[in-house]
């Protein structure tokens, strides 16, 4: 199905730990995922040192261009992807903090970006009504984030 | 592609970039077009990011081209981005749209923030047809695409990548945005003929040129839009001669977004003389061609 061969395409492309797995190990990599037999083969043949160097493009350029956010602003960024999960990057642009985080709580971080808030429990509890995915326990990570590390107040920007 | 026909002669310019911001404004006589990011308008239109636009307009002719509509997608198009993508063409009196025949995200969190190439198939040709229908019923004016350097091909594909833009664009009329440098690149890395590569993209469809200067890194070439038009990248310069007399090139842009250490001059002012030089010879050789009846 076509939905799910682009989205263990972009796994590929953006997670280490998966393509070192897909390298071992194709078939348990591509498991989860609804496939046909063409998808399947098609996703076997992929070049796997190709696929290496473009994720590690893929993860240079999104530093670089967060980097460069950094550098004109004191937003917190969120990066869809670091190296096996999204990240939330913060400080300065020649040695930023970059705190892997869970899909769920790059969610709500997204959903805080997409209505212009600032990272405040406010903005917080909107994001968490309106997207009705997240747990409490990611409630309390974010939150945990946001006044442990000093990041409250801050625009969030992706 | 009768709305195609429609579209004048804009002219050569460069991609409005904020680090060069200032000496662009400054050489507005000799830029004739610059081309925006949309996506950099959209959603946040926070008053900075429209206020720098509106300056754009009034010192050139604005033309929008987006990154990330990832038309190839299995996740439809959110409705805001389309609306977005209405208003910003609207906004600066665009002829067209553009974008990438590429897959950048998903629905979901997965955005990789870059192009990535889209698996030639006909199930991938009817739904890109289908978007793309929908996409300039929407805007109502026609949508311009772009092919991308290929850092990996997609096995058990039904079409190369010029067969397959080909077969979008006879069964849309939608534009060719031919990046020519990417083409030099996929040459070069896939060991084709660039010239012979060329000739396989739908030239009548043709409506936007970019060109721009890449790298070569242990033996592979690179898309960095980081060098100048020369050395590793003069064979760039054949096929926009080519391209030129051989389709009615509206707009063509030279890209650069990295490495401003040089001055303007030969960071982009040198290239862009080059390729209107070319683009506007040729014009006159086809005006003057049409004007005798042969």
């Amino acid at each position: 199905m076509l939905y799910d061969f682009q989205r263990a395409l972009l796994n590929l492309y953006t997670s280490e730990s998966l393509l070192k797995d897909f390298e071992r190990d194709p078939e348990r990599v591509l498991a989860p995922f609804s496939l046909t037999e063409k998808e399947r083969r098609a996703i076997r043949g992929l070049p796997v040192e190709q696929l290496g160097h473009f994720q590690k493009d893929l993860r240079g350029k999104r530093l670089g261009r967060t980097k460069m956010i950094l550098k004109r602003t004191d937003y917190v960024v969120l990066m869809p992807f670091w190296k096996d999960s999204p990240a939330l990057v913060w400080g300065a642009p020649e040695d930023p903090i970059v705190v892997p985080i869970s899909v769920d709580i790059a969610r709500l971080v997204r959903d805080i970006y997409a209505h212009r808030g600032v990272l405040s429990m406010t903005s917080l509890l909107g994001a968490y009504g309106r997207l009705g995915r997240a747990s409490l326990g990611d409630l309390f990570r974010v939150a945990k984030l946001m006044y442990g590390r000093g990041l409250a107040g801050r625009s969030v920007f992706i | 592609m009768h709305e195609l026909a429609k579209i004048p002669y804009i002219g050569c310019g460069i991609g409005l970039r904020s680090d060069i911001s200032d000496e662009t404004f400054a050489r507005s006589r000799e830029i004739d077009t610059v081309e925006i990011i949309s996506d950099k308008f959209f959603s946040d239109r926070i008053a900075r990011n429209i206020a720098y636009l509106e300056k754009a307009k009034s010192y050139f002719r604005v033309i929008p081209h987006g990154i990330k509509l990832s038309i190839g997608s299995a996740s439809p198009i959110p409705e805001q981005y389309l609306r977005d993508m209405k208003w910003l063409t609207d906004d600066v009196g665009a002829y067209y749209y553009s974008d990438h025949y590429a897959l950048t995200h998903d629905d979901d969190m997965l955005d990789i923030g870059h192009l990535s190439p889209l698996w030639f198939t006909k199930e991938m040709l009817a739904h890109v047809c289908s978007r793309v229908d929908q996409i300039q019923q929407f805007i109502g004016k026609p949508l311009v695409l772009e092919n991308i350097t290929a850092p990996f091909t997609i096995p058990e594909a039904d079409y190369e990548e010029p067969e397959f833009i080909s077969r979008v664009c006879e069964k849309t009329g939608c534009g060719l945005l031919l990046d020519v440098t990417n083409v030099f690149i996929n040459a070069f890395n896939q060991k084709k003929d660039a010239m012979q590569l060329v000739r396989q993209y739908p030239l009548q469809n043709l409506v936007h040129i970019h060109l721009a200067g890449g790298e070569i890194h242990e033996g592979v070439f690179y898309d960095s839009h980081s060098q100048g038009i020369s050395g590793d990248n003069e064979g760039v310069w054949p096929l926009l001669e080519y391209v030129a007399m051989h389709a009615n090139i509206r707009a063509l842009i030279i890209e650069r977004d990295e490495n401003f250490g040089e001055e303007f001059e030969d960071l982009v002012m040198k290239d862009l003389r080059r390729a209107k030089q070319i683009v506007e010879s040729s014009r006159l050789v086809g005006s003057a061609r049409n004007s005798r009846g042969g």
